[in-house]
This record gives structure tokens, C-alpha cells and sequence, in this order.
């Protein structure tokens, strides 16, 4: 029997060639998966609001909720002003829990699990928040690196800390999401090429996959809520300088 | 790691800026304010309702006041006309005891009147028998012994006697 090598699902091919301006923009699974949630999103809202139902539905309320829950969680850490920044907030949410919940379902392709996805949207995370920063305080945000209340005498210490924690934030962000998509889905597919090579015995590993996808579920929502909090926090941070 | 391969580096940037372009504009010009539309018109249908409800609980106050405030007053009138009612019975028994004692007392009077001419009817008609009887006699003694002088004097002594009876 032919060994599975685990990583292999993480794997893209290119199906369509394209090239713009010499730049390859060719589709692969990892960009039809993105232009299903582009669809799926926007229709799963409009269908839930259908009618604009004073009592709400499950499917309403679920929404509601949803978007009630993003707007107190930018209100809480940016304050009112942050509220400019809900729309992409809330896009950020939902994109990367689709990825995630998407990813779940078997043939399909998990995009969180591309850590050049999730640097992307940590990197442009960071330069909107040090854009906000510089915006709002102008060379006054650079005191963002010197703690107050420090001693003068151990500045020299903290300030390169805290310059490199600030740059170690992105990278975190985008670790993070990557790694525990790919960590989860890696799992899952070991259980479950194990599940099919082990022939009698193989109802155990699969009996171990059940509770794992679960697992999945919740971690797909866990880490969609922790990367855009993290958003709010950061953002929250530039724009209150504290 | 398959991911690590920067072959794919440029496909996948584009197309996740892309995305995420086009899902942002969507949501923020169609699907927000959808929702946030109607979060916003509950939210004024709740604070009207609530507002209504307070100020229907506020009428609804305000005429329960003025209801104690007439029952308290039409209990006052009710007593006292009670009362008055219970001094005017009171009036009218007493005039009614008053009547009786006096209509008892003018038949009482009567009754003594009737009972005193009764009385007196009795003895004149005794005196009437007697003077019948004492003249019977007396003619009888007359024609038999006594002279008609000392005849005269007796029947005349009978009837002062029996004058004196009355």
C-alpha cells in the first residue's frame, strides 16, 4: 500500500494559467476556495436578512449576533473612533472563519493553512496600525516603544524589546493561524490514512477522528476570533497610545 | 512543507487582496448596513414601546389616583347619608312611639269615659228600681195602715234617701 505523506494535502497545483503583467496570477484550489467564500458570504447575509424581519429568524439572529458581537468587540478596544475600522474588522472575521470552517469539509482546501495568506493579512494588520499610529500622533507615536513608569536607566533595555515585540507581531499572528490550521488538518489525515491501513483495527483511529473534527470546528472558530481581536487590540493600541 | 513553496507566492497574494477587496465592499455597501439597519429599527421600535409603555403605566397611574380619590369620596357621601338616613329613621320611630303612646293614652281616656257612664247609667238605673220598688211599697203601706200625711213624709224621706245615693 502506498504511503500517504500527510503534507501532501497542503499541496497546490496550478489549474488555470493566467499572467498580468507578467505576474503569475494563475488559479489553483486555494483561490477557487476564495472566490467560494466571496460568494458564500455575501449570500448567506443577504439570505439571512431577507425581508428584514423585526422578529428574527434563527439565521437573523445568528447574524445579528455575530455583528453585534465584532462591533462591541471594536468599540471595546478602539473605542467609538475605531468604528471606521469595522467594516474591515468584520470582513476579517468572517473571511478567515470561512476559510477555516470551509477547510473542514472534505476535497476542499483549507486557505488559512498558506502561511503567504496569513502573513498577508498580518502584514497589512500591522502597516494599518502603524499607519493609524503615525496619522493620529505623528512623531508622537514613536513614544509607543518607551513603556511609562520605567526607569530612565533601564530604557535602553526595554526600547529594543519592545521595537522587536512590535515586529515579532505580525509574524506571530500569521504563525499562529497557519500553524494551527495546518497542525489540525495534519492530524486528521494521519487518523485518517491510519483509519484506512490498518484494515480491522482501523475503526479506532477512526473513532479518534470524530472528537478531532469537533476539535477542528472549534479551533476554526477559536483562532478566527483570536486573530481579529488581536486586530482590534493593535489597532486599539496605535490609536490610544497605551 | 508544501506551504513554504514561494511559487505561489504571487497567485495567492493577488488573489487573497483581491477577496478580501471585494468581499469588504460588498459587505460594508450591502450586507452591514442590512443588518445594522435593522438592529437599529428594533432598537427604535424598542425604546418607542418602552416609551409607550411607560406613559400608558404613567396614565394608567394617574387614573388610578383619581379613581381612590372618587371612591374615597363617594364612601364619604355614602356615610353620610347613611347617617342622615339613620337620624331620620330614628326621628320617625320616635314620632311613631310618640303617636302610639298618645293614641293609647286618648283610648285609656276613653275607655274611663265610656266606663264612667256606664257606671252612672247603672246606679240611675238603680235608683230609678229603687225608687219604683220604694214606691210600690209605700203606696202599698199607704192603702193599707198609714194616714195619708205620714204617707206624704215617708215616700219624701225615700227619695232624699235615695237622692243622697247619686
Amino acid at each position: 500500500m502506498k504511503q500517504h505523506n500527510p503534507l501532501e494535502h497542503f499541496e497546490l497545483h496550478p489549474l488555470i494559467e493566467l499572467k498580468l503583467l507578467g505576474i503569475d496570477i494563475s488559479v489553483n484550489k486555494a483561490v477557487i476556495m476564495m472566490w467560494i467564500i466571496c460568494i458564500l458570504i455575501p449570500a448567506l447575509f443577504m439570505f439571512a436578512v431577507r425581508g428584514r424581519r423585526m422578529i428574527p429568524n434563527r439565521l437573523q439572529s445568528l447574524v445579528e449576533i455575530s455583528v453585534e458581537f465584532l462591533k462591541n468587540m471594536v468599540v471595546e478596544n478602539m473605542g467609538k473612533e475605531g468604528l471606521r475600522f469595522f467594516p474591515f474588522i468584520a470582513t476579517l472575521f468572517f473571511f478567515i472563519l470561512f476559510c477555516n470552517l470551509l477547510g473542514i469539509i472534505p476535497g476542499s482546501y483549507t486557505v488559512t493553512s498558506q502561511i503567504i495568506v496569513t502573513a498577508l493579512f498580518a502584514i497589512i494588520v500591522f502597516i494599518i496600525s502603524q499607519i493609524v499610529g503615525l496619522m493620529k500622533h505623528r512623531l508622537r507615536y514613536f513614544k509607543i516603544f518607551v513603556p511609562e513608569g520605567v526607569p530612565k536607566f533601564i530604557l535602553p533595555l526595554i526600547v529594543p524589546i519592545e521595537i522587536v515585540s512590535m515586529f515579532a507581531r505580525p509574524l506571530s499572528l500569521s504563525v499562529r493561524l497557519f500553524a494551527n490550521m495546518t497542525a489540525g488538518h495534519t492530524i486528521l489525515i494521519v487518523f485518517f490514512s491510519m483509519a484506512i491501513s490498518l484494515k480491522y483495527i482501523g475503526f479506532i483511529p477512526f473513532l479518534v477522528t470524530v472528537p478531532l473534527s469537533g476539535l477542528e470546528l472549534f479551533i476554526a472558530f477559536i483562532q478566527a476570533y483570536i486573530f481579529t481581536i488581536l486586530t482590534c487590540v493593535y489597532i486599539g493600541e496605535a490609536i490610544k497610545m497605551h | 512543507m508544501p506551504q513554504f513553496d514561494l511559487h505561489f507566492l504571487a497567485p495567492l497574494t493577488f488573489w487573497s487582496i483581491i477577496s478580501f477587496l471585494i468581499l469588504m465592499v460588498i459587505l460594508y455597501k450591502y450586507a452591514l448596513p442590512a443588518i445594522t439597519g435593522i438592529l437599529d429599527a428594533r432598537q427604535e421600535k424598542i425604546k418607542g414601546d418602552i416609551d409607550q409603555a411607560e406613559k400608558l403605566r404613567e396614565d394608567a397611574e394617574k387614573l388610578k389616583g383619581e379613581y381612590q380619590r372618587k371612591v374615597i369620596k363617594a364612601e364619604e357621601e355614602a356615610e353620610g347619608k347613611i347617617q342622615a338616613a339613620v337620624v331620620k329613621a330614628k326621628e320617625i320611630s320616635d314620632g311613631i312611639v310618640k303617636e302610639s303612646h298618645e293614641a293609647a293614652a286618648d283610648d285609656r281616656a276613653k275607655a274611663q269615659l265610656g266606663i264612667d257612664i256606664e257606671r252612672k247609667k247603672a246606679l240611675a238605673e238603680v235608683r230609678n228600681q229603687v225608687i219604683d220598688l220604694t214606691i210600690l211599697s209605700s203606696s202599698r203601706l199607704i192603702q193599707q195602715s198609714m194616714q195619708r200625711k205620714t204617707a206624704e213624709s215617708l215616700v219624701d224621706d225615700v227619695i232624699k234617701e235615695v237622692g243622697k245615693l247619686s
